[in-house]
């Protein structure tokens, strides 16, 4: 399985930048169904949140399906918590 | 009092709390499991303070680095990660590391990043241990829900309690909160997934994203917040209890907390759903266990049966009692909550009007320098007047003059002119030097009040343009440094699209050169043909000697049997080294066929990588075109502020004016009275 984008070890403020034009990438020029590779993920803060929910939400507008793969309990929990499981499509995970 | 005042005491007290947290992790790691769950909360909330005390205080490092220690304790708090003495023993260099972290902040020091990044990544490691197989973290999710935390008993019972017939109707009694970072709020170190995590720590929690106004993707700066949040809590705590869990934060966000009224929207149903893992609550017959009111259809018809329904009588008004003991609570616990909505109503209209000030100070100075212009024309229209009155005076003074020879000359006739004289100049200087006076007073005092409220008033708009200046150069030097990264982005994927197309050709011609290989490799086979030619030709003259060898018989056949056998050695060492060569050109060419295959796939990934670097490259070009655009107009925003501070001194320049037209007034009022008196003394001379 090919993913479009790889999800780093840690997502914090300090260093979205990069993943944040790679996100834009993709969201620019992938598929209509695009799968994003979580599995490396294990510290995400509120702020690299954002980033992915924007991202999920742009993808929506766009009429793109985004499908997550190894999301951890860790990504999971803070979606729920910040009542961004619905928005990032990880209700069921 | 300053910010700053408060970091010696933080500091003091974060060291005082390290010393509490080493004893707790002493006490884990000797085993003493009885208390491990008290143990590691307090752990956790050592760890949470200093946290929040260094995103406060803008310890960014410390602030991030408690953080990835409180998110290995809350692992550890939820069971999914096992507490070992390893564990223990990693918290522990980890409680050092941040005591030297905060020494090095204190003393204006710094803290090796080796021994930081050693012990995190030793907590990675552990983590990833625990919880990174996929098959792992789903077992995990299903039986620990991780959102909310379990109920606590008392809440459950409480809920029951309350539940009634329609438990999926009843309402539930929590806090409506209201969240939205401001713009520097990441910069502090403060993180909303821990707010709200301490939020449900409460009790249930159910959150909605408030993302109107957050900006695309494209726009979005990733270290900002756009996002808010709106919470609901569904737990019976006191406010204070909810305030506490943003306290580091009330200044760097918009808050309101509002109770879950009558009409709340959460139901105890609502409640078991945000609980998960848990079953639905069942309702409880409450109103089972009230007596019902005494009929008349069921007049007693014996003492005990007198008694009870006395007993039951009296339980039913116990009941009501309570009730209406209940019913006044609530009605003031409801002024309650109203006066505190009041109140935060009463702050919130100060923060407007707060903000509509600084609107206002320009509107009150520019009614203010109207008014300095029409105090000068006031000054303009006094002059005018005095000028009238010097020339009534004058006249006066003329009249006087001329009157002591028309008294000479007619002393007999009018012996009592001078003296009405002297008494209408008199009631003159009377008459005209008390509202001069009080002229003269009032413009003073105009225009001392006037330099006070507009030299403070100065004084604030200096300092708030002066803020705002500081802040929008920051911007605009940020959106330029980021411009220039850009630039630097952007001519590096431009030197990585050079390389692509040089690795490109590259691979081109390794895999001419393997083709070719392989042809010569091919090139081979007639020579090798041409060995086997030779060596089966040398086997046959073999037999050919030995048929003659036997022909001959002894002793010439003897020689020729020689030759024979030195024959049959030559071929077949000669066949053998064909095999060889035969084996190694087989060998060459199959490993020039794999490699031709791997080449031809490495230039098809690199023909696919390079229309894709040169899309980035040209989206790198695109945003930095977009960050200059911003630059620019922040820094337009921060010349047009620039120019407003230099409004202070025009102002300074009226004041001045308006002051000296005061004292020239008081300083003309001052010759008129002389000059009248003046009159008056040659009157009554």
């Amino acid at each position: 399985m090919r993913h479009h984008c790889t999800l780093p070890e840690d997502m914090f403020a300090s260093s979205l930048a990069p993943m944040a034009l790679q996100l834009e990438a993709v969201l620019l020029d992938g598929p209509e169904r695009i799968e994003i590779d979580a599995h490396a993920l294990t510290c995400i803060d509120g702020v690299g949140m954002q980033l992915l929910y924007v991202f999920a939400r742009d993808a929506r507008t766009a009429g793109k399906t985004v499908i997550w793969h190894g999301a951890g309990p860790r990504f999971v929990e803070a979606a729920k918590i910040l009542g961004m499981a619905e928005g990032l499509a990880l209700e069921n995970q | 009092m300053e910010l700053s005042e408060f970091i010696t005491p933080f500091f003091e007290e974060s060291f005082e709390m390290l010393l509490q947290l080493e004893q707790d992790l002493h006490a884990l790691h000797d085993g003493e499991t009885a208390a491990m769950a008290a143990r590691l909360d307090s752990v956790f909330r050592v760890v949470h303070s200093i946290k929040g005390g260094a995103g406060t205080f803008g310890f960014s490092s410390i602030a991030e680095y408690t953080r990835a220690l409180e998110t290995f304790l809350e692992d550890l708090r939820a069971g999914r990660q096992e507490m070992t003495p390893t564990v223990v023993q990693v918290m522990l260099e980890s409680v050092d590391v941040l005591r030297e972290m905060l020494v090095a902040e204190r003393d204006g020091g710094q803290v090796g990043q080796e021994a930081v990044h050693a012990v995190l990544e030793r907590i990675r490691r552990s983590i990833a241990r625990e919880s990174l197989s996929s098959d792992k973290q789903e077992e995990m999710s299903t039986a620990q829900p991780p959102v909310i935390s379990e109920q606590p008993e008392g809440m459950r019972c409480e809920l029951e309690a309350e539940a009634g017939d329609n438990s999926s109707l009843t309402a539930v009694r929590g806090w409506r909160i209201r969240f939205r970072p401001l713009m520097g709020f990441s910069a502090q170190g403060s993180d909303p997934l821990d707010i709200l995590r301490d939020l449900s720590a409460l009790g249930p929690t159910r959150s909605r994203v408030l993302d109107e106004g957050a900006p695309s993707l494209h726009d979005l700066v990733p270290r900002h917040y756009y996002l808010g949040w709106e919470i609901e809590l569904a737990a019976d705590v006191p406010r204070e209890q909810v305030e506490d869990v943003f306290a580091w934060v009330m200044d760097q966000s918009e808050l309101t907390i509002e109770p879950l009224g009558p009409s709340s929207e959460i139901t105890v149903a609502d409640v078991s759903e945000m609980i998960e893992g848990t079953e639905p609550l069942e309702p409880t017959e409450v109103s089972a266990a009230l007596p019902d009111s005494p009929s008349t259809d069921h007049l007693p018809s014996t003492t005990d049966e007198a008694v009870e329904a006395v007993e039951a009588v009296e339980a039913v008004e116990a009941v009501e009692a309570v009730e209406a003991v209940e019913a006044v609570e609530a009605v003031e616990a409801v002024e309650a909550v109203e006066a505190v909505e009041a109140v935060e109503a009463v702050e919130a209209v100060e923060a407007v009007e707060a903000v509509e000030a600084v609107e206002a100070v320009e509107a009150v100075e520019a009614v203010e320098a109207v008014e300095a212009v029409e105090a000068v024309e006031a000054v303009e229209a006094v002059e005018a007047v005095e000028a009238v009155e010097r020339l009534e005076l004058a006249e006066v003074a003329e009249v006087v003059q001329t009157s002591p020879n028309s008294l000479a000359t007619e002393e007999s006739v009018l012996p009592d002119e001078s003296m009405v004289l002297s008494e209408g100049v008199d009631r003159l200087i009377e008459e005209l030097s008390g509202p001069l006076r009080e002229a003269a007073e009032r413009m003073q005092s105009f225009t001392a009040g006037v330099r006070e409220g507009l030299a403070k008033q100065a004084e604030r708009q200096a300092e708030v343009l002066g803020g705002l200046t500081t802040s929008v150069v920051e911007l605009g030097a940020g959106a330029h440094r980021q411009a220039g990264q850009l630039a630097a982005a952007g001519d590096e994927a431009g030197e990585l699209c050079t390389r692509l197309e040089q690795g490109g050709a590259a691979v081109g011609a390794v895999f001419e050169c393997a083709e070719q290989a392989r042809l010569d490799a091919q090139g081979l086979a007639p020579v090798l043909r041409g060995l086997d030619e030779l060596v089966l030709q040398a086997g046959l003259l073999r037999v050919h000697v030995t048929v003659e060898a036997a022909r001959l018989g002894e002793p010439q056949g003897k020689v020729l049997r020689g030759v024979a056998n030195e024959l049959r050695a030559l071929a077949e060492q000669a066949a053998a080294q064909v095999a060889e060569g035969k084996a190694l050109v087989r060998s060459l060419l199959a490993h020039m066929d794999d490699e031709a295959r791997q080449l031809d796939k490495a230039k098809g990934q690199l023909d696919t990588l390079l229309p894709e670097a040169q899309a980035m490259r040209e989206r790198i070009v695109r945003l930095k075109g977009t960050t200059d655009t911003h630059a620019n107009a922040v820094e337009s925003a921060a010349t047009e502020l620039a120019s407003l501070e230099g409004a202070g001194p025009l102002q300074a320049d009226w004041l001045d004016e308006a002051a000296n037209a005061g004292r020239h007034i008081e300083a003309q009022a001052e010759g008129m009275r002389r000059i009248v008196q003046e009159l008056g003394a040659s009157a009554r001379r």
